[in-house]
């Protein structure tokens, strides 16, 4: 679980409980707390202000019409926030038919990952345990899985990038997801 | 695709929160989760493990319209008889604008010139129906050959499901019901209608109890409005 989560994680539930009861004002300090972070997972997938601005913009708003939905069955508030927020930017990057001009592709969340700039104590340990699970895994099957999750690839640009076969990368992800869950839960 | 293998249920809720399944494989899985507790256990389980890595991004304060944006769009509505705020029409410079855009859009020079016999039977735009603040809402085309008011739903507007929006054509400050209207992007409600649109006249969107106002007058606020632009 990220620190965010970690630490504001009993305020964020109850700004979820009260937004699920159409506590505008509370909603609104649900945005403001978790807006920065999930702007910057809609950036990181669509590396375009204005595009991540409107994904950010009715994330938000379906998250207002589905907050009643919302239980702690479906995982931390940020870690659902972050899951609509994802695939919305998946969405519209599919829409697109192509990544958007000017997108490059960077290496920041795997260097991250294993070199984790920030140095609180729950970060560390949360990145670290995922961390220690993903360098169990082959180095290229444990990429598709950091690609597909921080920018949102399909298995055909996994394909490309990786230069494996379109059947093999699937079944790296799923082999890998199934050593991770062995790792993290075990 | 065996959806009782717990393995590869798990692994499923894995690529689903990843995000790499293609689109119709994500929606039957969506609906799969509506009755399946288990299987919302296993995506949230998911996102909790892979979430760790967004906290690596940096965090960025997205701009103030992001958020004026949402507020305008899940902002519940009052519910005060505002019915003295039918008189002045206050087109705000923003819903003049779009509504011009809006109408250029629709009105653009077609590539094949329709054929002079034909009879010229597209829809007019007759009028953009905008929130106070000059948001466009709905946009109604008057269709000739039915003789009906399409009212097409520009974006979707949020309202629970204990609510209905509905039109009214207002002349000299009388309401005449014209029915309830969608709120779904693109949806069009076609509305018969009993004459010609006649500029000066007022269209009126207020915000009632679902299924219609019960009386003869709205009940609830008027929320968006816009006059017919031409004859």
């Amino acid at each position: 679980m990220p620190a965010e989560a970690a630490n504001d994680g009993s305020e964020l539930l109850e700004l979820m409980r009260r937004t699920a009861r159409r506590d505008h004002a509370s909603f609104q300090t649900l945005y403001r707390k978790t807006a920065p972070q999930l702007f910057a997972v809609a950036l990181r997938i669509l590396r375009h202000r204005e595009f991540a601005e409107d994904v950010l913009q009715d994330s938000f708003v379906a998250i207002w019409e589905r907050a009643s939905d919302y239980d702690a069955l479906r995982g931390s508030p940020m870690s659902w926030l972050a899951t609509i927020v994802r695939h919305r930017a998946i969405d519209a990057l599919r829409r697109l038919g192509t990544r958007p001009e000017g997108y490059a592709d960077s290496d920041e969340a795997l260097a991250l990952l294993v070199a984790g700039t920030d140095t609180s104590a729950d970060r560390q340990l949360a990145i670290g345990a995922l961390g220690r699970c993903l360098d169990q895994l082959e180095p290229k099957p444990r990429d598709a899985i950091i690609y597909a999750y921080a920018y949102g690839y399909t298995h055909e640009e996994l394909s490309r990038r990786l230069k494996a076969p379109l059947g093999t990368v699937k079944s790296w992800i799923r082999r890998s997801l199934d050593r991770l869950k062995l790792c993290l839960d075990g | 695709m065996n959806y009782a293998n717990p393995k590869l249920r798990s692994i499923l809720a894995g690529e689903y929160v990843l995000g790499t399944m293609p689109s119709r494989t994500r929606a039957r899985f969506v609906r799969l989760m509506r009755y399946d507790a288990d299987l919302v256990r296993l995506v949230g389980d998911w996102a909790d493990r892979l979430s760790t890595i967004d906290a690596t991004s940096k965090r960025t304060e997205p701009p103030t319209r992001v958020w004026s944006a949402i507020d305008f769009r899940t902002r519940p509505r009052r519910t005060k008889n505002m019915w003295r705020l039918w008189a002045p029409l206050g087109w705000g410079a923003i819903g003049a604008a779009a509504a011009v855009a809006l109408v250029f859009l629709l009105f653009r020079p077609q590539p094949a010139p329709v054929p002079v016999a034909a009879a010229p039977s597209h829809p007019t735009v007759v009028a953009v129906l905008s929130d106070s603040y000059g948001a466009p809402g709905w946009i109604v085309t008057f269709n000739r050959p039915h003789a009906s008011f399409d009212v097409a739903a520009l974006r979707n507007l949020s309202l629970d499901d204990k609510h209905s929006f509905e039109l009214w054509v207002i002349e000299d400050d009388n309401p005449l019901k014209l029915g309830v209207i969608a709120n779904k992007r693109d949806e069009i409600v076609a509305i018969p209608a009993s004459e010609v649109p006649k500029a000066g006249l007022v269209f009126a969107v207020s915000l009632e109890p679902a299924g219609g106002a019960p009386g003869n007058g709205p009940s609830g606020p008027v929320v968006y409005r816009g006059p017919i632009l031409q004859d």
